[in-house]
């Protein structure tokens, strides 16, 4: 095993890593940018490498800086958690050149699923089914137009390099086609560089269910059954669940076999996760379900997973990395129970979701059976404007979904932060729902029953307002300054007990 | 001591006594012209937290202030509450009607401009787009609040802002 890891990445994600090293005792260490000095990740970590300035492309973004950290810090292994450079193949080979086990799937793997529509004829050919639409990219209108009439409208207009939600555009006629054409290849173009489009069906109320797969450099490939992620807002998911309320033991085995036929024909190891269309609107039983992509990482809702299968997933990986074989095989697998994720954001849900940023002046976390709470911040914390705005990932555990759901309420309930906005309204809203309750969820259902904004708001505004006038009494009173809460105080004492904090000017 | 809170589009006043250390009687006018009354005990204050006893019940508070609000969490729900001292409300009545007639437009917190859809002298519908602002990775359109004319125009394509800073005036 690995005596020290660096973990190139930020937020609860860091966290997370970090706590996998300490289970292995592996030494954590993590990189920061000026705007993470005072992260939870720079506390917890051994060690702490600052890599730059506060944006994402001075700091988290920069494969050099990256890999001159983990030389500079003597690491012989790399994680690159979620987002950022983790599916980017280049930080892979530069791992390689470093001589830094990069904690991942092999840059062949990423950069095949990296292209949409390369994986989409990869996928074809292991025998999977993918969204109806055009194998080759689509040049002209005229090609564009005579596709669409052969798949039939609605459509959706793709950027072969997108993903994410990000370079696609609903087309529900020819007459739409002819202004959204130029117009999404453009858009690709300013965003990937490569305005090469496809067409693919639309599915009007499709479900997002993805499933967990494990490999390993010794020929061995498990899959963890699936989650759900129909609860979105602009593609973007927010609440997650395993298992899906959709799937049975048979579906579960047919998805199963087939994300492990997409990973099988990338010879993928490390964790990765296979996303699927279902189209539970179609009248055909089982379901039809479509390959969607696959990202090449651990995902942000892997705790939902874990809790039901009872593995660690971030320790899975470092251990595959440094060449060991699964700790079990496909028949060891079991699920046990139900486990709910919402993401819990600095946003404002009773105003569209804007985002709050802020100091975190409270913060008192839920706990009790079956909670967990995936945080990556503290009290004092400022929650920064360059990045993500994820606060915490609660997840909730029970021996079915209604003990979940009931638990995740109770935890909601005791989830108090003060000083930015959060989207916890929002998942009271939603997990009260009749339909979410029933489990008839789709990609759209947010929309649909107009959990977005508005309704939030509390209506008795009798007492919150004798609150707010005995508040600023007091304040006028004591003739204090209104905040008297931990996070404005002095850090020298935090950085007296963190020896290891690695100057800011670097080696 | 006496305050104004808007409730809808209406001001109320609300009045704050100390019978006691902890104790204390708030008196709340109600839109119909009545008012109630509660007589509320501090029992724990912790930074935002407040735990107030009212009624013979114990109830939860988170209070902080954010610009010119006050963020109340009570129970599941968030209240913004806009609360000022009597005499300050009165001031700034009286300011505003000076400058009747021009909507001052504000960034709530700071980004970068992506882009500007107006420029001074065009004239602009109630709810049209005036500029975009990506902060934390989202963009978000600010739309003029009335209809009007742009008479000032604080903001260009590529520059940020921050909280607080000017960037649209509609007359």
């Amino acid at each position: 095993m690995f005596k020290k890891l660096l973990i190139a990445n930020r937020g609860e994600i860091a966290v997370r890593i970090i706590r996998a090293c300490r289970d292995l005792g592996v030494s954590p260490v993590v990189v920061y940018s000026e705007a993470d000095r005072y992260s939870l990740a720079v506390q917890l970590a051994d060690q702490a490498h600052p890599i730059g300035g506060s944006t994402a492309s001075e700091s988290y973004l920069s494969v050099d800086k990256i890999i001159d950290a983990a030389l500079a810090t003597g690491c012989e292994a790399l994680h690159p958690g979620y987002g950022f450079l983790a599916e980017d193949e280049s930080l892979v080979n530069a791992c390689t050149d470093a001589g830094v086990v990069f904690v991942g799937p092999s840059a062949a793997s990423i950069e095949s699923m990296g292209d949409k529509l390369r994986s989409r004829s990869l996928v074809a050919a292991a025998g999977v089914p993918v969204v109806p639409g055009t194998e080759n990219p689509v040049a002209t209108l005229e090609e564009a137009a005579e596709s669409s009439r052969e798949i039939g409208y609605p459509i959706m207009l793709k950027a072969s390099a997108g993903g994410g939600g990000k370079g696609m555009r609903l087309v529900r006629n020819e007459d739409q086609l002819r202004s959204a054409f130029q117009m999404t290849r453009g858009e690709a173009k300013a965003a990937f560089s490569d305005s090469t489009v496809y067409l693919e069906k639309y599915l009007e109320r499709p479900r997002h269910i993805e499933v967990q797969v494990l490999g390993d450099r010794h020929g061995n490939l498990i899959h963890l059954g699936e989650r759900e992620c129909s609860i979105q807002r602009r593609h973007q998911k927010l609440l997650e669940e395993c298992p899906s309320p959709f799937v049975g033991p048979e579906m579960r085995r047919d998805l199963g076999e087939a994300a492990l036929a997409v990973a099988r024909a990338v010879d993928y190891t490390n964790a990765g996760t296979v996303e699927f269309l279902v189209d539970a609107a179609s009248s055909a039983r089982p379901a039809p379900f479509y390959f969607l992509e696959m990202n090449t990482r651990l995902q942000v809702e892997h705790p939902v997973t874990e809790m039901v299968t009872g593995l660690d997933l971030a320790r899975e990986q470092i251990r595959i990395a440094a060449g060991e074989k699964l700790s079990l095989s496909q028949d060891d697998v079991t699920w046990r129970g139900a486990a709910i994720e919402c993401r819990i954001y600095a946003e404002d849900s009773a105003n569209n979701f804007y985002p709050s940023p802020g100091g975190i002046t409270l913060l008192s976390e839920p706990s009790g059976p079956g909670i967990r709470n995936d945080s990556g911040v503290c009290e004092g914390y400022e929650i920064p404007l360059e990045y993500d705005p994820l606060i915490s990932k609660l997840v909730a555990h029970g021996r079915d979904r209604a003990e979940a759901i009931q638990r995740m309420r109770r935890a909601l309930d005791e989830y108090k932060v003060a000083g930015v906005r959060t989207t916890i309204p929002f998942f009271h809203a939603v997990l009260g729902h009749e339909r979410f309750l029933g489990g008839d969820l789709h990609t759209h259902f947010i929309d649909e029953h107009g959990l977005l904004s508005g309704t939030l708001q509390g209506s008795d505004g009798r007492l919150p307002r004798m609150m707010a006038a005995l508040y600023h009494y007091l304040e006028a009173r004591e003739g204090s300054s209104p905040d008297s809460t931990p996070g404005r105080r002095s850090r020298w004492k935090d950085y007296n007990r963190f020896p290891n904090l690695d100057s800011l000017e670097g080696p | 001591m006496r305050f104004s809170a808007l409730d809808g589009d209406q001001t109320v006043e609300v009045d704050v006594t100390a019978e006691g250390r902890e104790t204390f009687t708030v008196t709340l006018e109600e839109r119909n012209g009545e008012s109630s009354r509660e007589t509320l005990k501090v029992l724990r204050r912790s930074g935002n937290r407040w735990t107030v006893e009212v009624e013979n019940r114990v109830e939860d508070f988170l209070v902080w202030p954010e610009g010119d609000r006050t963020v109340v969490q009570w129970r599941r729900s968030t209240f913004e509450v806009d609360i000022l001292p009597l005499r300050e409300r009165l001031r700034r009545q009286t300011s505003s009607r000076e400058a009747a007639g021009a909507a001052v437009l504000k960034a709530q917190m700071p980004g970068r401009v992506v882009s500007v859809l107006k420029a001074p002298g065009e004239t602009v519908e109630s709810g049209e787009g005036l500029v975009i602002i990506e902060s934390m990775k989202m963009q978000n359109e600010v739309k003029s609040p009335k209809s009007g004319t742009v008479s000032r125009c604080g903001v260009a394509e590529g520059g940020t802002v921050n909280a607080g800073d000017l960037l649209f005036e509609i007359e």
